[in-house]
C-alpha cells in the first residue's frame, strides 16, 4: 500500500530535518557569542550529530551530508580543506559499524562511547594538522574541546532523542 | 521499482566510499592550490554573510542584555572608576597637546616628511571561528569596502591581528595569537626590535630581540612598523612573562568582547583615489 502524496513528501521533509538542524548548530556556534571564557574552539556539533544518527537513524545523515558538514566546517574554521569532511567520515563508518553493540544500551554507556569518539577524533585532527605544519601542537585546546564537547553532548543528544521519537516516529 | 535491499546497501557503501576519496582528495589539493582553497573559502564566507548577519545580530543582543543584568550591581562602582579615569585622561590630553605642539614644531624646524595619513575601514565582527587550532575572525566588510590582504586590525584597546583572506563583502583575520601570526614590533621604551609569533596560546611569544634587549615584564610592546604593512606605533600588548629566553605578551585587547574592529588602509590613494569625485585631477 502507497501512502498518499503529502504524507510521502511530509515525511521525506521530516527526514531531512536532522541534517538541516545540525547546520544550524554548526553556522550558529561560530557566532560571536562573546562569553567570558577563553578563546576556545566551538563545539563539535558535526561530530555529535554523526555519532548520534551514525548509531540510531543513519539513512537521515548519508555520507554525502556527512562530507558537507565537514567541508563546511573546514570552510568556517580555516582549517585544512577537506580534514574535518574526512574525519567525520570516518567516524560515521566507525559509527555505523558498531551500532548493533551501541543501539539498546543505557545512555551512560552512549555518552562514554562519544567521549572515546571525540578524543578519537581530537586526536587525529591533532595529528593530520601538526603534520601538515611540521611541528608538534600544544595539544592543551584539543584536550579542553574534548571536555566542552563531552558536557554539550548530553543537551545536544536530549534534543537529537526528542527529534527521533517525535518527529522521525 | 523497488531498489532491492543487497544494492541498496552496496550503492550505500559505494556513497561512502566515494566521499571518503573526495574528502582525501581536497586535503590533496588543498595542500597545492593555496589559491584555489581561498578564493573557495571567501566565496562561500561572501554567501554566508546574509546568515551569519542574522544569526549574530540576535547573539548580539542577548550577550548584551546578559552583560547589562551583571553590570547594574557594579554600577555605582563602574561610575566611581570612569570619573577617575576621566580626570586623569583628562589631565593626560593636555600632556599630549602639549607635545603635539612641540612635536610639531621640532619637526619643522628639522624639515622632516611628514607621516602619510592613512584612513579605517569600521567592520563589525560577523563570526568568531576560532577552530581548535586556528584563531580567526569574521568582519562584514571585504574588497568592495577597500580592505586588502595584510592590513592592520585594531579595536579600541589595541591591535587584534590581520587581514589574511578578503572575499567581496566580508574578510577573514588572523588574530595576533593564532599561529601563523608573525608581526613586527618594538619595545616602546628601549625601541629594540622583534618579532611577536604567535602560538595558539592567549599569550603570543616576543622573538628575535637582540640579545643586549633588557625586557622587565609590564614593558609596553608596540609594532614597529617595518615592512610598510602596518603603521609604527599601534599598542600591541606588555610583556608578561620573562622566563628563560620565553618572553610572553598579554595582548590589550578583551577577545570576548569584540564586536566593532577597525582595518588601516596604509594606502588609501589606492582605492579612494580611483573614485575620487568630480576634482578633475
Amino acid at each position: 500500500m502507497t501512502a498518499p502524496l503529502t504524507q510521502r513528501i511530509g515525511h521525506a521533509f521530516r527526514l531531512t530535518l536532522p541534517f538541516l538542524l545540525v547546520l544550524v548548530l554548526v553556522v550558529s556556534s561560530i557566532a560571536p557569542w562573546r562569553l567570558p571564557l577563553p578563546d576556545i574552539a566551538p563545539p563539535a556539533f558535526g561530530l555529535m550529530a554523526v555519532f548520534y544518527w551514525g548509531v540510531y537513524r543513519p539513512e537521515v545523515l548519508p555520507a554525502a551530508a556527512v562530507f558537507l558538514l565537514g567541508l563546511l566546517q573546514d570552510i568556517l574554521g580555516a582549517e585544512p580543506l577537506g580534514l574535518n569532511a574526512l574525519i567525520l567520515l570516518i567516524a560515521y563508518g566507525l559509527m555505523r559499524s558498531q551500532r548493533r553493540f551501541l543501539i539498546g544500551k543505557p545512555f551512560p554507556v552512549i555518552w562514554w562511547g562519544f567521549a572515546l569518539l571525540a578524543a578519537l577524533a581530537g586526536f587525529a585532527a591533532w595529528l593530520a594538522t601538526s603534520a601538515m605544519i611540521g611541528q608538534f601542537l600544544d595539544p592543551s585546546p584539543a584536550l579542553l574541546r574534548l571536555v566542552v564537547n563531552t558536557f554539550v553532548f548530553l543537551p545536544v543528544a536530549w534534543i537529537f532523542g526528542w527529534m527521533r521519537r517525535g518527529v522521525l516516529v | 521499482m523497488r531498489v532491492t535491499a543487497p544494492f541498496k546497501v552496496w550503492l550505500q557503501r559505494f556513497a561512502f566510499v566515494l566521499m571518503v576519496m573526495a574528502a582525501f582528495g581536497l586535503v590533496l589539493i588543498g595542500r597545492k592550490e593555496t589559491q584555489f582553497v581561498e578564493n573557495l573559502r571567501t566565496s562561500v564566507t561572501d554567501a554566508l554573510l546574509p546568515v551569519l548577519n542574522a544569526i549574530s545580530a540576535p547573539v548580539e543582543t542577548v550577550s548584551d542584555a546578559f552583560g547589562s543584568i551583571g553590570n547594574i550591581g557594579h554600577m555605582q562602582a563602574e561610575i566611581d572608576r570612569l570619573k577617575t579615569e576621566n580626570e586623569r585622561l583628562l589631565r593626560w590630553e593636555a600632556v599630549a597637546r602639549r607635545l603635539e605642539a612641540e612635536n610639531k614644531a621640532f619637526r619643522s624646524m628639522l624639515n622632516f616628511v611628514p607621516e602619510q595619513p592613512f584612513r579605517y575601514i569600521s567592520a563589525r565582527v560577523i563570526a568568531d571561528s576560532s577552530g581548535a587550532f586556528v584563531r580567526s575572525m569574521l568582519l562584514d566588510a571585504g574588497a568592495a569596502n577597500g580592505i586588502q590582504k595584510g592590513q592592520a586590525v585594531i579595536s579600541g584597546e589595541g591591535l587584534v591581528g590581520r587581514v589574511a583572506e578578503v572575499g567581496e563583502r566580508t574578510a577573514r583575520i588572523i588574530l595576533v595569537t593564532d599561529l601563523n601570526s608573525r608581526i613586527p614590533v618594538r619595545l616602546e621604551s628601549s625601541r629594540d626590535r622583534g618579532i611577536l609569533a604567535g602560538d595558539n596560546t592567549d599569550q603570543p611569544q616576543l622573538i628575535f630581540l637582540p640579545p643586549t634587549a633588557r625586557v622587565i615584564p609590564g614593558d609596553r610592546i608596540v609594532t614597529s612598523g617595518d615592512g610598510g604593512v602596518f603603521p609604527p606605533g599601534l599598542q600591541v600588548g606588555t610583556i608578561s612573562v620573562v622566563d628563560d629566553g620565553v618572553i610572553r605578551v598579554a595582548p590589550f585587547v578583551d577577545w570576548s568582547r569584540l564586536e566593532f574592529l577597525r582595518v588601516i588602509d596604509l594606502d588609501p590613494s589606492g582605492i579612494v583615489g580611483a573614485r575620487r569625485p568630480g576634482g578633475g585631477g
